[in-house]
């Protein structure tokens, strides 16, 4: 902590650039859930599709949030295999316990390979069509897409300015 | 066998139910947060195993960890904290308020299993 405080602002902003959100990804999807993720291009969303949202706040030696994003069917598809159950059998609350839960592992170990004593939200769901989000004087640091099975997978590191 | 999970994930809650069965445990109690965890164990729950998230609502893991080691009969009781938490002082802070292990999310099952194992012989 006291070493973060040293730093200058333009070197606190690096912080969280050289967290490696991608071995994060593939820690909790593939070896725990056994998820296999491929690295793709980022896809615009669909339109019409729904969406969900899982975030996480990180607050202490930086202010900064992750975003794991989701089609509505990977969502199921992934409550489905954290619940071991048929996807037909899952319903919105497993779904957004499972997507919650992820936006956690991915959070806290986003937040433990920070330095100095930091403290994490629990996790906000949120589900939708076409509609705009954003964290106001956060600025996207990492953002990565991934094919997973049929659908995408987005996640992203926000960091905002003090 | 008799354990209980403390998790606000029902997910999570579920994975690790599924883990512990097959490990021959066949009364699996759980809660959301500690406060529920407390509840269960006053209506006469005695397991011989917790796993214990740390970031819950209304009672963290830590404080659910504290109020049970106050309790004598369940100082034999084995606590395995399993959290997002990776810091040092987390950990440290986690068995000096009688946590018997520490396990970091995400985790896979050869290494849970392995913990319980370690620990299972520990305290036989």
């Amino acid at each position: 902590m006291l070493l973060h405080a040293l730093l200058p602002q333009r070197e606190k902003l690096m912080l969280l650039a050289a967290i490696d959100l991608h071995e994060v990804n593939e820690s909790v999807w593939t070896s725990m859930l056994g998820l296999e993720l491929v690295a793709c291009e980022p896809a615009p969303d669909l339109p019409g599709e729904t969406y969900l949202f899982g975030s996480v706040t990180i607050s202490g030696a930086c202010d900064a949030a992750v975003m794991v994003q989701l089609p509505l069917g990977m969502a199921r598809h992934l409550a489905a295999t954290m619940f071991g159950q048929d996807e037909e059998s899952i319903g919105e609350e497993e779904i957004f316990d499972a997507l919650g839960e992820m936006a956690n592992m991915v959070g806290g170990n986003v937040k433990g390979a920070l330095p100095g004593d930091s403290k994490l939200s629990l996790p906000t769901v949120v589900e939708g069509r076409n509609f705009r989000w954003a964290i106001p004087g956060a600025d996207p640091v990492t953002d990565l897409s991934y094919q997973c099975q049929a659908w995408t997978v987005r996640t992203v590191m926000f960091e905002r300015v003090v | 066998m008799r354990a209980i999970v403390v998790d606000d994930s029902k997910a999570m809650r579920t994975i690790l139910r599924r883990l512990l069965e097959g490990c021959g445990y066949d009364q699996i109690d759980e809660a959301a947060n500690g406060e529920e965890g407390l509840k269960v164990l006053r209506q006469g729950g005695r397991p011989g195993l917790m796993l214990v998230d740390w970031n819950m609502p209304v009672m963290n893991g830590l404080e659910f960890i504290t109020a049970v080691r106050e309790v004598p009969i369940f100082n034999s009781t084995v606590i395995m904290m399993i959290t997002t938490e990776t810091a040092v002082e987390r950990i440290e802070q986690a068995i000096a308020a009688g946590a018997d292990e520490y396990l970091m999310k995400p985790f896979s099952r050869e290494v849970l299993l392995e913990k319980l194992e370690m620990l299972k012989s520990s305290h036989s």
